[in-house]
């Protein structure tokens, strides 16, 4: 007996059905899986309008790019609308548009849920930073031979006693980071301070690759000084707690606390390249 | 003197936003339809395909007109500077004095090239040395143009020759021309002009075939639409890396404007990019995998096309994925932290490198089905005839050592800090490792296993380039970010060395094959809108990415020295940006259909005549 095959109409709708379920109810399990913890992780509702779009846009690449899986695919639906069970076909004209505007209307219709904002990941460095260095990182050499003396460092080359320096004040920046960021960042810099679940956005995870290691040491530099007052209208400053830490420490102290959290996360700042 | 005037009560900004970026397409159009059309008209007269010297006749038709249209949008655009930011543009000129009129100079002598080229095409038959001698001075002249507009918008992103204390220009014309950012903006807009005009050409042809009558025609445009589409693609594979200098270079001369870029403001216009040139690629694979229903045998490599699909569509996904997905308060509850699984490892860029080098990868793969497919039976290496397949297969293999090799060994030498040494260390070793691949590919070319050494090198290539420097990337970037660049050139070059060597083995390996017809003609519809598609994807990319570069300055004419105090000096938002680049994209496409139909009179007018 012949085995009968599934058309290539109902393949591909099945396979979309597949693929979206997959997308709404199986990813929260994936992400569950690799995060860990108690609580299905959701694919957000623009991930999964996204990664939609683009199914459907490899779906009509691959029905389309040749004439006969085209007319495969085209075919059973024009038969369907030209020589189909009438029953069924004034069902599919009534059920069609009805489900159309169900979807439109439970669409917009207004919900009671907060809106979607998108978030700019790091907003504009103001241009008078544009130059500025880390003074503690590179410093004069007139600074290395006064520490050298402050420290009683005798004859130790140059290149160390800049290391020294480094170390010093990274040890320093570590204290006041305890004393004033560790509640939120953590202790290991890692966004899981005692006070991190107060937050509606919790505090940024400076051990994440794509966190401190992406921007250059004067942004951490210039969001511990300002804060979030100072963050433009586009960056959602409402969406951030960061204190101004200009009231309460100079200058010196702030990148002594940029060296810490670095030092902390075992990230590097970004360095400028040479320019060519 | 006013810093600013108004055209009828206009906003300035736009309005010289919308003349200079059709005046840019244009400027595109006429450098890039000259270099193809000489490459065309050269291979032609190599090998002896009067079809080619056709083409490259017709395209020539195109340039006259759009050579005007060019002329005149120039004009309007430089009225417009002067007229609308004079003190800007008095501060320019006073830097650019000489460079201008050099700049007008070369454009008199594009002018009196390309109209040569295209009336003395007749008499030059046979004289074509002459012929494509002046060719070649036209397309100097068209890039030397190009060259020196870029360094007017470059120094405003990158100013050099300036007194740092009282911003007063101090420096030389030439000093103002070389800025930081003018090469890596040359090599970029130069690769991405050979883009546009491939497409543009595929476009025209897509256009006419349709509207063919003849089966002769629609074979004609067809080829021609191929042909458009080919050089498209080929140029659009090293772009997303000059892409990446230039970036980098922005960086560079600016952490401010670098950061503005990527992670700032500008960053929501690289996931609409991402959008763009994910849409291209697929377009053009789409492109070449209809071409393959013109040819008999092709049947034997379609079915491969799902899994390439899928893999494009999986690195466009990756490429789209923004570091921040915008979300509800109620996601960003359920998330627990700053990030969502998703966007935390698809969102950075060890992810969308490693991604962008596989879709290249991809591409390639379908160009090389697309291409054997009207291919049989092939003739075993040690039994084809003449030298010139071990030169070739030895000079390939003497570049892509050079560029392996040679990178790793400069790597090993960089002046890094201690702790970064090791990383670049496996870095190296990843080089050296590709080399040996190379060899391998090469020597079992020669022993009559070409198909072997191609799947080593595609193999070697996907397993370091993409999935071992992908997930290397996410360690460097937490341990070494310094070592990064070094990881995104190596996967450059590495899939450059791979296209390289297996294009050679495959012209090597088929080069005295049995092969099948192509029934030109035979392609249906929806090909010839993905032909159309793709160019006006370029124009919006285009668009698009002019806002940024232009944009990046902020409220600054010229970048930290002329200030911008204008009412319009703010950063527009993506919403009226999307609005200007469509406006743009819609005048430039009006404007360009009525230069092909002025350029149809005269091929009407020369087919009235030979009748």
């Amino acid at each position: 007996m012949q085995k009968k095959r599934i058309n290539f109409f109902w393949v591909t709708i099945i396979s979309f059905v597949i693929v979206y379920l997959f997308f709404k109810f199986g990813t929260p399990f994936i992400f569950k899986g690799i995060k860990g913890g108690d609580n299905l992780i959701p694919l957000p509702g623009t991930g999964l309008l996204m990664y939609t779009m683009l199914l459907i846009l490899a779906i009509f690449t691959y029905i389309s790019f040749s004439a006969k899986k085209f007319e495969e695919f085209y075919g059973p639906i024009v038969r369907f609308l030209r020589d189909g069970n009438r029953a069924a076909y004034w069902i599919v004209m009534i059920i069609t548009p009805l489900v159309i505007g169900f979807g439109v209307f439970s669409w917009t219709k207004p919900k009671s849920v907060s809106p979607t904002g998108i978030r700019i990941q790091h907003p504009g460095l103001p241009g008078s930073l544009g130059t500025v260095e880390n003074p503690l990182r590179h410093p004069s050499p007139e600074d290395i031979e006064k520490f050298r003396g402050e420290e009683n460092l005798g004859s130790m080359g140059e290149e160390e006693v800049k290391l020294a320096m480094i170390e010093k004040y990274t040890n320093e920046g570590r204290a006041l980071y305890q004393a004033n960021c560790h509640p939120c960042h953590g202790c290991a810099a890692d966004g899981n301070g005692p006070q991190a679940d107060g937050f509606r956005l919790r505090p940024v995870n400076f051990t994440d690759p794509g966190a401190i290691a992406t921007v250059v040491e004067t942004y951490v530099f210039w969001r511990v000084k300002e804060g979030n007052p100072s963050l433009p209208p586009e960056s959602t400053p409402w969406d951030s707690a960061m204190p101004a830490w200009k009231y309460d420490y100079s200058d010196e102290q702030i990148w002594k606390i940029a060296m810490a959290a670095y030092d902390i996360a075992h990230a590097m700042p970004r360095m400028p390249e040479e320019v060519h | 003197m006013e810093a600013y005037n108004t055209f009828f009560g206009l906003d300035s900004r736009i309005v010289v936003w919308i003349i200079a970026q059709i005046h840019l397409l244009f400027a595109a159009f006429v450098l890039a339809v000259p270099v193809f059309a000489l490459s065309v008209e050269a291979i032609g007269v190599k090998s002896g395909d009067k079809r080619m010297d056709d083409l490259a006749h017709e395209l020539t038709k195109l340039l006259s007109s759009a050579f005007s249209m060019t002329a005149a949008t120039g004009g309007i655009l430089g009225f417009s500077l002067f007229c609308l930011y004079p003190e800007f543009m008095r501060y320019m000129t006073n830097v650019f004095n000489e460079g201008m009129f050099i700049y007008a100079l070369c454009f008199i002598g594009e002018g009196f090239c390309l109209y040569f080229y295209y009336y003395s095409w007749d008499r030059t038959q046979n004289n074509k040395a002459l012929h494509i001698g002046i060719g070649g001075l036209l397309n100097l002249f068209g890039v030397t143009l190009m060259m020196i507009g870029n360094s007017w918008t470059s120094f405003m992103m990158s100013p050099s020759g300036i007194d740092q204390e009282t911003g007063e220009f101090v420096g030389t014309v030439w000093e103002a021309t070389t800025n930081f950012l003018w090469q890596p903006l040359n090599i970029h807009r130069f690769i991405a002009n050979i883009v546009f005009g491939g497409f543009i050409v595929g476009a025209y042809a897509a256009v006419k075939f349709m509207g063919c009558k003849t089966k002769e025609e629609k074979a004609h445009y067809d080829w021609m639409g191929y042909i458009g589409n080919f050089v498209g693609i080929g140029a659009m594979i090293p772009l997303p890396f000059a892409g990446y200098f230039l970036g980098r270079e922005v960086y560079s001369a600016s952490p401010v404007m670098g950061n503005i870029m990527m992670g700032g403001r500008f960053s929501w216009t690289f996931i609409v990019q991402a959008i763009l040139i994910g849409i291209l690629f697929l377009g053009a694979n789409y492109y070449l995998w209809a071409g393959m229903e013109r040819i008999k045998g092709s049947e034997r490599y379609t079915k491969y096309i799902k899994y390439l699909n899928g893999i494009i569509v999986f690195c466009f996904a990756v490429w789209l994925t923004p570091h921040n997905l915008p979300l509800t308060g109620e996601e960003r509850s359920l998330i627990g932290e700053q990030y969502h699984i998703i966007s935390k490892y698809f969102g950075v860029m060890a992810a969308k490198n490693a991604v962008v080098n596989l879709m290249i990868l991809t591409t390639f793969f379908s160009f090389l089905l697309y291409r054997r497919s009207n291919k049989f039976k092939t003739v075993p290496f040690t039994q084809q005839q003449g030298s010139g397949k071990f030169i070739a297969l030895f000079v390939a293999l003497a570049f892509t050592l050079f560029m392996t090799v040679g990178y790793g060994f400069s790597i090993l030498g960089a002046h890094v800090d201690v702790e970064v040494k090791p990383y670049l260390s496996f870095i190296s070793i990843c080089l050296f490792i590709q080399a040996v691949a190379l060899i391998g590919a090469v020597v079992l070319t020669i022993s009559n296993k070409g198909l072997i050494g191609q799947w080593l090198l595609f193999a070697s290539t996907a397993i370091m380039a993409v999935l071992i420097m992908g997930i290397y990337g996410f360690v460097l970037m937490k341990n070494a970010n310094m070592a990064l660049r070094f990881l995104s050139v190596t996967q450059v070059a590495m899939v450059i060395t791979c296209l390289i060597m297996n294009a050679v083995i495959d012209a090597v390996y088929y080069s005295k094959a049995e092969t099948s017809e192509i029934e030109w003609g035979k392609m249906h519809y929806r090909s010839q809108f993905a032909l159309i598609l793709l160019c006006v994807l370029m124009v919006m990319t285009m668009g698009l990415m002019g806002y940024v570069r232009s944009g990046l300055r902020e409220n600054w004419h010229i970048y930290a020295v002329l200030k911008d105090t204008s009412p319009w000096s703010f950063t527009p938002t993506l919403f009226n940006m999307t609005w200007v680049v469509g406006l743009v994209m819609v005048i430039f496409f009006a404007l360009t259909s009525m230069v092909f139909w002025l350029s149809s009179l005269t091929g009407k007018k020369d087919e009235a005549e030979a009748h």
